[in-house]
């Protein structure tokens, strides 16, 4: 945020002349001064120049109706028709509802619990208590999600866990994954369940990072246990936790569809069916190029405008931000 | 304000140098084109085995699994293909994508122009169709070279047109080596493989014939659930795609031809009476209650555990697996097919088992060996020669049953497979031990031989099944009424995803829901309004113009 | 006073032990599961349904099958090149952008910083990337899998936000004793950043171990494969979604039911070791080093 003077004299206009000599000027002390940072940079803008911006030409398929045997320059131009196409479907409106929908209960449920979990583990004071359990609580990361689909599938089965306990409790059996309103509890927590504990260990990181005097000073000044995590730790970590919802706004719009596939059928369309997954049945029926990337391309905008719109607002409401 | 003048600078400038950078760099070339290649000169087909020649072809396929890929990571090392290079005398070098990726290096490849001499692929699903793809420049036509090079393929389609009229493109040309499933004299061993199949050991017990009409089904199914204490009588696991129970009614979850027209099969009124009976079934617990979520893992579980007492599958692969599976712990475990259940007894039943039947499928539509403008002239005529082998009444044999002596011996006459088939030494399954020395069990540039089915399939029931099968495929009227494998133009493709996608959708939707219970009937009604919304009317003419072009075939 | 708080404390001491020890066994379970579904039975896992408490039967075929091919090893020895290499490699790059966008007073870091990020939305596709990498003659050359892939966006981010909370005073203090940027980085900011470095360690590390997508689509040779791609290869290989028919080898076929598992358990063991050696660098107090220091 800018610092303002007390008494602000207006400048009198430079002419172009004069402002670009003295942006000029303002180059080549910054080179100067911080030569030594762009040499270090170069490697890694090259990178990004090299693998992702000499790509980039390829974005266009998404307006043509491309033909790998065609080659992208010789495809024929279609301009947004396989937008306006995707845009006019009937159930545009469905899948853009569910996509979002799914993305924000995750963030509200998803978010937070690796936080969460690991101010737990912070709090432990057994320290081999403490690290078996961080090794423990990532594990559902490295299973792969048929696997985790099945087990899933399994738990909610009539015959499984979930319906047992529904039982118990004087329900009946129901078949769960058939209910369209039963879908996002099912997949969120599935979603937190087997990312949870991989997402805490950043988190677990950054707490390694605060300063251990200032918990000293705090018992000294008598604080209890909830005080220090509000005054302290949470305030430790808030730039990671920050960042990271910024980061997180930036796919409000992508929802992992394989996981999605893995668990919906027709009965829960209505709520399960999003972007990524209507396009795949759309593959089974013919590989289009094109019309995945501009169903692709409509989504990346949306989400990079989210993540402006984010990152302006976390500038105005505290110090981090992306830029 | 300033600051954000400065951002917008320095963003823009920063751009700038990248972008001439990337100019710089320049464009990635464009991938030439092959150059043209001018029709051979036609030569006496002659004993011209082994060939001398030093070319060494490539060939890209995709190795099968489970069958040969789980012993082999290269064709080359096969029993058979050793075979097939020495006999001809050829050298070819095998490109395999990792399981899996097949389309993914297919398309980089078709993309980076990078083709090799022979490329196994389906073409015949190619976006834009095989035309687009010899319009595109990359496989060749293969009406000269088959004259000039192919005797045996050549023969083959002269003496079967309508085996010829599935391997050509809507012009009259052809573009790959077929795949041909013997279907000649009206015999259908080959054509047959999938259906409806029951614990035949509970319907013993229960004194119980197979069923033939939807009221024996209602019968056996309710036996099922109270006297085999079955939760899920009948269940299967792609529910949608299945039509066996819906031609009863004269329609199917697709489409399908009555007379000149195109007809989709969700629109008629037969398919309202089909979801009726079934919501009915489904509510009196005669269908599995998680029909919508079984995936085949559940459905094995199902079956083994006996939770279900019938479903639909391949002979081979879900019939005779179950079997072998159960028999391990339960000797009378036996599995029977059935066929298509009809309104009333005796009735023919309007459909097949699928696109197989009628005599519209004997041309496979994947693995479809093609050769490519990237095969210099040299090439051409040797790769031609090497996929014409496996036609030669020589390389039939191989190519069906292998090496003589080793995977077969001639019986009175008939290849019979071997215990190097049938048992294997180092323990493998009849499919791994056959795929190695034949290609019969999959697919490939070949005709498939009748004789190897009933040795490969070599439960009596199978055969018994297969028996109740094929009399569904009732030619009724002798008219066809499953729709050919049309190629539809890149636009009409588009199109049609487009449309389908949407109406599918609903489709699955509607008649889940209509089964379950969660929707009324009166939810199919609307369906039929909302598909007409979506341009399914528009998707029936597209199918038109292909069923017409394809019947305009020379 | 002290005493009742010492018991309140306690007490919340015991209610945070319940809750983890529940959280284990939530995410242990899953693992124990497939553990105990590798050991097991081919034709009693197909039956079953519900939790697993114990193998059923005890069977090795699984394993027997995974580790029967012979690329396993040399999976292994590729997956092991990348890993060391590919992490150290990208930890290092990452450091370079995240030192550059974490510093003050740098005219171009802004304008930088957006383009980078605007690579996490817009890419190019598969094709024209295909081509990059095959122009810089990188095809079927298992640096294809680790130069392309170097910077993940979203790692390096974190790692700027790591530095950024670093107090300027070190980095002051260092100028001062004459220090440039190259010395800053590498004898200041990284040692005070040990969490951190670990972190990306772990993430690039395991990142490369699971990858297979960009060796299926620029290797040809097999004995470049790592090795997620060849239990992919044999995940699919004894995936009978086709055909199998009745015969004598029938315990064959079950293999289909208990590879996922052995194979998930193979992928997995050798990364759950890496992790406790990266922990001891989750230690507080490192800053504390350095101030001192």
């Amino acid at each position: 945020m800018a610092k303002f003077n007390a008494v602000s004299i207006k400048p009198e206009k430079k002419s172009i002349l004069e402002n670009l000599r003295s942006f000029s000027q303002i180059v080549v002390k910054d080179f100067r001064r911080n030569k030594y940072l762009y040499i270090m940079v170069a490697p890694v803008v090259a990178f990004y120049i090299i693998f992702h911006y000499l790509p980039m030409y390829g974005a266009q398929i998404a307006f043509r109706n491309f033909s790998p045997s065609l080659g992208i320059f010789d495809s024929p131009w279609v301009g947004l028709e396989h937008v306006i196409n995707f845009v006019e479907s009937h159930y545009f409106w469905r899948l853009i509802r569910n996509g979002l929908l799914l993305n924000l209960y995750e963030i509200i449920f998803g978010f937070p619990a690796p936080i969460i979990l690991a101010l737990l583990i912070n709090e432990l004071r057994n320290s081999a208590f403490k690290r078996i359990s961080q090794t423990i609580v990532y594990l559902p990361h490295f299973i792969s999600l048929v696997v985790v689909a099945g087990l899933v599938r399994e738990f909610v089965s009539l015959e499984g866990l979930i319906n047992d306990i529904l039982v118990l409790i004087g329900m009946e059996r129901t078949v769960i994954l058939q209910i369209p309103e039963l879908f996002r509890p099912v997949f969120i927590t599935s979603l937190v369940w087997q990312s949870m504990g991989w997402g805490s260990i950043i988190f677990l990181a950054a707490l390694s990072g605060i300063d251990p005097q200032l918990y000293e000073a705090a018992t000294l000044d008598g604080c209890g246990r909830f005080k220090k995590i509000l005054y302290i730790t949470l305030p430790g970590i808030m730039p990671t936790i920050v960042i990271l919802l910024i980061l997180r706004m930036g796919s409000m719009f992508d929802v992992g569809f394989e996981r999605i596939i893995l668990l919906y059928n027709p009965l829960t369309f209505e709520t399960a069916d999003v972007i990524g997954s209507f396009v795949f049945r759309r593959g089974l029926l013919e590989f289009n190029w094109s019309y995945s990337a501009a169903v692709g391309l409509f989504n990346s905008v949306i989400n990079f405008a989210m993540i402006l719109m984010a990152n302006w607002l976390s500038r105005r409401v505290n110090e981090t931000s992306l830029w | 304000m300033k600051n954000n003048t400065k951002l917008i600078v320095g963003v823009v400038v920063v751009l700038i140098v990248v972008l001439g950078i990337w100019f710089a760099v320049g464009r990635p070339p464009a991938e030439e084109p092959a150059a043209d290649v001018p029709a051979p000169a036609p030569v006496e087909p002659a004993e011209i085995f082994p060939l001398d020649t030093d070319v060494v072809l490539t060939y890209w396929l995709v190795l099968r699994a489970p069958h040969v890929a789980a012993n082999f990571t290269n064709y080359a090392e096969t029993p058979l293909y050793k075979e097939v290079f020495e006999r001809t005398g050829i050298t070819v070098e095998f490109q395999h994508p990792p399981e899996g990726q097949a389309t993914e290096q297919f398309n980089l490849m078709v993309a980076a122009g990078d083709l090799p001499d022979i490329v196994e692929w389906g073409w015949a699903t190619f976006p834009g169709g095989p035309a687009k793809a010899i319009a595109d420049g990359l496989i060749r036509p293969l009406n000269d070279i088959f004259e000039s090079y192919a005797p045996n393929v050549s023969a083959l389609l002269e003496e079967n047109p309508q085996w010829a009229r599935r391997s050509m493109t809507d012009d009259g040309t052809f573009y790959m080596f077929p795949f041909i499933r013997d279907d000649r004299d009206g015999d259908n061993r080959l054509m047959v493989s999938t259906g409806i199949f029951l614990r035949y050991d509970w319907l013993t017990a229960l004194n119980l014939p197979l069923p033939e009409t939807y009221d024996d089904w209602h019968t056996v199914l309710t036996a099922f659930r109270d006297q085999k204490g079955a939760t899920a009588p009948l269940s299967h696991d792609a529910f949608m795609t299945r039509d066996h129970f819906q031609t009863g009614f004269g329609v199917n979850m697709g489409w399908f031809l009555e007379g000149e027209e195109v007809m989709f099969g969700p629109m008629q009124p037969g398919f309202r009476e089909w979801l009726e009976l079934f919501r009915d079934w489904y509510a009196d617990g005669l269908i599995d209650p998680e029909i919508a979520t079984v995936d085949r893992r559940a459905l094995e579980a199902r079956i083994l555990g006996g939770q279900t007492g019938a479903t639909i599958g391949a002979m081979v692969g879900r019939l005779g697996f179950y079997t072998t599976a159960m028999r391990e712990t339960d000797p009378n475990v036996k599995f029977m097919g059935t066929v298509n259940p009809t309104k009333t007894r005796g009735e023919q039943p309007l459909f097949g088992m699928g696109p197989l039947s009628q005599g519209s499928g004997a041309v496979g539509t994947g693995a479809q060996a093609a050769i490519t403008t990237n095969a210099t002239e040299e090439e051409v005529e040797i790769a031609a020669r090497f996929l014409d082998f496996n036609y030669s009444p020589e390389g039939h044999i191989l190519f069906n049953f292998g090496i003589e002596g080793e995977s077969f011996t001639m019986v009175n006459g008939v290849p019979t497979y071997t215990d190097m088939i049938h048992n294997h030494p180092d323990g493998w399954s009849i499919v791994e031990a056959l795929s190695a020395f034949a290609r019969a069990p999959i697919n490939g540039p070949f005709l498939q031989s009748k004789e190897y089915i009933w040795q490969y399939a070599y439960l009596p029931e199978q055969r018994a099944s297969w028996e109740n099968w094929e009399h569904s495929m009732g030619q009724y009227d002798g008219q066809f009424r499953w729709m050919p494998f049309i190629t539809p133009t890149a636009e009409e493709a588009s199109e049609m995803a487009a449309i389908m996608t949407q109406v599918n959708t609903l489709r699955d939707e509607t008649v889940l829901r209509i089964v379950t219970g969660a929707a009324p009937i009166e939810a199919w009604d609307t369906f039929v309004e909302t598909i007409k919304g979506m341009g399914i009317e528009r998707a029936i003419e597209i199918q038109e113009a292909g069923v017409q072009r394809f019947k305009n075939r020379p | 006073m002290v005493e009742s708080r010492k018991l309140s404390e306690k007490l919340i001491d015991a209610i945070i032990v319940f809750l983890m020890i529940v959280i284990i066994l939530i995410t242990i379970y899953p693992m124990v599961y497939v553990l105990f579904a590798s050991f097991s039975d081919g034709t009693r896992i197909m039956k079953h349904t519900g939790i697993l408490i114990a193998p059923l039967g005890f069977d090795l075929s699984a394993y027997q099958a995974v580790f029967r091919n012979p690329m396993i090893l040399i999976g292994y020895r590729n997956t092991a090149f990348l890993v060391i290499f590919g992490s150290v490699y990208s930890v290092l790059m990452t450091s370079l952008g995240a030192y550059f966008l974490s510093r003050k007073n740098v005219l171009w870091q802004k304008p930088i910083m957006i383009l980078i990020v605007f690579t996490m939305f817009f890419g190019g596709g598969l094709i024209p990337f295909f081509f990059v990498v095959r122009d810089l003659n990188l095809l079927d050359n298992l640096l294809a899998l680790i130069i392309p892939s170097s910077i993940t966006t979203f790692n390096m981010i974190i790692m700027r936000t790591a530095f950024m909370s670093i107090p300027d005073s070190f980095e002051e203090s260092a100028r001062i004793d004459g220090a440039n940027d190259f010395s800053i980085l590498f004898r200041v900011i990284l040692p005070l950043s040990m969490p951190v470095v670990a972190v990306m360690l772990l993430f690039y590390g395991v990142g490369r171990w699971n990858a297979w997508f960009h060796a299926a689509i620029f290797l040809r040779t097999r004995e470049l494969f790592p090795l997620q791609l060849i239990l992919r290869e044999i995940l699919i290989a004894n995936d009978l979604g086709v055909m199998t028919a009745g015969s004598d080898a029938a315990d064959r076929m079950m293999l289909a039911a208990t590879i996922p598992y052995a194979l998930i358990i193979v992928a997995t063991v050798p990364v759950l070791f890496i992790y406790p050696f990266l922990q001891r660098y989750f230690i507080k107090g490192v800053m504390i080093g350095g101030l001192k220091g």
